[in-house]
């Protein structure tokens, strides 16, 4: 997409260049493909509209006409106002008369419950928080139990097995037994429930004039269409809203929605939600969202899912072999494993910036990850003593690695081959290698936090 | 008949808004470019997805430009276009053509595979069939609680995981043994949600598939694909990816009784030809209903005028 945007906002330019003057109707025609890239996004239109103003303007000012590479000018017009448009993080506000309550509110399947646990352990660990969670969904079949199981795993408190209660009955109660029991925070699960269900919402309305919650989150899944904007508006319209969350960033979504709920809400995204176990939660960061929006690759979650895959023993190991500017296939064979261990090659690939465009070209099956599997396979078949010094490998040996592995000879040749490429690479390396160029090596935390901040900064 | 109206008072809400738009795009008028625009934003407003809405408006502007046109005519044309990319979709399950039936359901979190699966016994029940559950959600809290109240609702038989840490295969596979014992007609594996881009899931998937297979060899009979009509184009990731590695034989939606308009579902069902059987309409057991496509475009594009 940011290739494909880039692409034909440079084809707009290109053709302008010559007359040298930027006309009404070339900056249309940017914006048309703007727009396009955003709705494949899904971004929903009435705020992809409005943004679409923003960016004209700031297209119009001088320094983007008189740029060299306007149409890169122009790219960062667009990155940057959508940074802007998302707006910073902002953490939860608890300041005010314990127990705090927080309520969560969403369309069925947003990820409500899962988010309220997720929640809660952050309030527990970080801010130390005495944290009671509380389940009004009558409806779902084992809601209640949902969020039980998952506040017993996190070992904090739970209200609501009071079966089929009016959901206002119950928040009254949790509140009293709240205050009584002296928690710090309150959190209110709610059913799931279309904006459109007058009754429901009208449940909604009264829960939280009972419960005068200081933050009321809309927790809406990141892989929502068009309608995303729509439904938080209404929530917002009828019950009013403090935050966001937006689920499911580990999909592979281009995440629009997120621009979609803040643009047309206007309150601040508090967390984002990754995964399936509850401590897959973070901060927003609305540089990422835009370089995922514009699919201009997220070099930032590349960087963690690295350091999350090397930080370990091996990794050190590895780096103290390497820094002698020696690369042996022991030390290609941890790197694999290690690549393994950071996701499918498609996912990474897509993660760096201008590879998302060679991902999708890429077949996913042939991409997969049996490759480095077999070329693990390939070096569990030879002996240590071919390992460390793989000069030894003839024919014969070959072969019967070939055998050992259930690959061929040319298989091993290939290996043997890259392996030799990259022992080359890495003794011109040697020395100092921070992080990722050398897949491989411990940086200390503030090499990690320095490089981090340049990636942030990361700007086309 | 009966159906349609049903539906249609499903769908009246969102759909009043919708036509609403289309109304005041045209009163009676010649086909000019503000009127595509605004067609072109109002198919993109449904999730058709820009290329097939820019397709779509392309081949009006072809037909129609600058002739005098009513709305229904319009509305017709486009129906027309969108009824073709479905055509030859429609197909529910025939649970007949196996004994016992296997069906295996696959999805996203949160798509409402066990809330359709509840549905999907009550239906089966209705035709006299001896359905059992297996609940190989082992992952999330509370998953096989839940498939067990549908279970107990619909008074069906249910297999569950001997513990809460179980293996979903070891699961599956003892689920598929006990089942043999009787002579169930219908066996539903309920799963746990996943993402498609997260190989470790998917990889799970594969594991599943081969132990079911190692019981009975030609199933799983159906693997469905849940959508949640909420979705917006990664619907069309999520069947690229669990049609290639899950064999993805039918599809259905859910929560169209939502304001979203499920129009992913002309591009999945174009590129990936997958055929569409169910529709979820609500929360209530009964709120299953077969696709039909004519229906489900009218729901798209219909005004209903009262």
């Amino acid at each position: 997409m940011f290739e494909q945007l880039s692409g034909k906002l440079s084809a707009v330019f290109d053709k302008l260049s010559a007359k040298g003057l930027l006309t009404e109707t070339d900056i249309n025609n940017c914006l048309r493909e703007i727009r396009i890239a955003l709705l494949q996004a899904d971004v929903a239109l009435p705020v992809i509209k409005e943004f679409l103003e923003k960016v004209k303007e700031k297209a119009l000012q001088e320094s983007v006409l008189k740029a060299i590479k306007p149409s890169e000018q122009v790219i960062k017009v667009v990155h940057d106002s959508l940074v802007e448009t998302l707006g910073q993080g902002e953490e939860l506000d608890l300041t005010c008369q314990p127990p705090a309550v927080i309520l969560m509110a969403g369309l069925q399947g947003s990820g409500k419950t899962s988010t309220t646990a997720k929640i809660a352990k952050v309030l527990k660990e970080k801010r130390n928080k005495k944290v009671l969670l509380v389940s009004l969904d009558i409806y779902r079949p084992a809601a209640q139990e949902q969020l039980q199981t998952l506040a017993n795993s996190i070992d904090v408190g739970f209200y609501g097995l009071t079966n089929g209660e009016d959901p206002r009955k119950t928040a009254k109660k949790a509140m009293e037994m709240a205050k009584k029991q002296a928690y710090d925070i309150v959190m209110l699960d709610t059913a799931g429930r279309l904006e459109i269900d007058d009754n429901l919402m009208t449940e909604l309305k009264d829960v939280k004039e009972i419960a005068n919650p200081i933050e009321t989150l809309l927790v809406v899944d990141s892989l929502t269409g068009q309608v995303a904007a729509k439904v938080a508006q209404s929530f917002k319209d009828s019950i009013g809203l403090t935050g966001l969350v937006l689920t499911r960033i580990d999909g592979d979504g281009r995440a629009g929605a997120v621009l979609s709920v803040k643009g047309i809400t206007q309150v601040p995204v508090k967390y984002l939600t990754t995964g399936e176990t509850v401590d897959a939660i973070q901060e927003f960061d609305p540089s990422r969202i835009a370089n995922r929006i514009l699919q201009m690759g997220d070099i930032v979650e590349l960087v963690e899912k690295a350091q999350a895959a090397f930080e370990n023993e091996d990794a050190e190991e590895m780096m103290k072999s390497m820094s002698k500017g020696r690369f042996t296939l022991v030390d290609l064979k941890k790197q694999l494993e290690m690549v393994g261990k950071m996701g499918s090659m498609s996912s990474l690939m897509k993660m760096m910036p201008g590879m998302g465009k060679l991902a999708s070209k890429i077949d996913p099956a042939k991409m997969d990850d049996k490759v480095i599997k077999h070329q693990i396979a390939i070096i569990n078949s030879m002996t240590l003593k071919e390992r460390l010094n793989p000069d030894i490998i003839k024919a014969k040996r070959k072969i019967r690695i070939a055998k050992g592995s259930g690959l061929t000879v040319n298989d091993v040749n290939k290996l043997l081959k890259s392996h030799k490429q990259m022992s080359v690479m890495m003794k011109k390396f040697k020395g100092g290698m921070p992080g990722l160029g050398g897949l491989g090596g411990k940086m200390t935390k503030s090499q990690q936090n320095q490089m981090m901040n340049q990636m942030k900064n990361f700007k086309i | 008949m009966g159906l349609f109206n049903s539906l249609k008072n499903k769908f009246s809400k969102t759909t009043t808004e919708l036509s609403n738009s289309f109304e005041k795009i045209f009163v009676h008028k010649k086909l000019n470019d503000e009127m595509l625009q605004e067609l072109e934003d109002t198919l993109i407003q449904a999730d058709i997805g820009i290329n097939n809405a820019i397709e779509i408006v392309e081949q009006l502007r072809a037909e129609k430009f600058a002739k005098d046109v009513t709305i229904e005519e319009v509305k017709e044309f486009l129906s027309q276009k969108l009824i073709e990319k479905l055509d030859g979709f429609e197909q529910t399950i025939d649970f007949n053509s196996q004994n016992p039936f296997v069906l295996l359901m696959i999805g996203v979190n949160g798509a409402g595979k066990t809330t359709t699966i509840g549905k999907l016994s009550q239906k089966l029940k209705n035709e006299g069939k001896k359905v059992l559950l297996i609940a190989a959600d082992t992952f999330r809290a509370g998953a096989v609680e839940q498939l067990n109240v549908w279970a107990e609702r619909t008074s069906t038989d249910i297999f569950k995981p001997e513990n809460e840490k179980a293996d979903p295969s070891a699961t599956i596979y003892k689920g598929l043994e006990f089942a043999r014992e009787s002579d169930y007609d219908v066996i539903i594996i309920d799963t746990a949600g996943r993402l498609q881009n997260r190989q470790d899931l998917m990889a799970q998937l594969d594991k599943m598939l081969k132990t079911i297979k190692k019981q009975i060899p030609e199933a799983p009979h159906s693997s469905m694909l849940i959508i949640d009509s909420t979705v917006g184009q990664n619907g069309l990731m999520q069947a690229e990816l669990f049609k290639k590695s899950a064999e993805i034989s039918h599809l259905s939606i859910t929560k169209l009784d939502s304001s979203a308009k499920a129009g992913c579902l002309i591009g999945i069902v174009d590129e990936y030809k997958i055929p569409v059987s169910y529709i979820g309409v609500g929360e209530s057991i009964e709120d299953l209903k077969d696709f039909n496509a004519k229906n489900f475009v009218n729901s798209l594009l219909d005004n209903v005028k009262e």
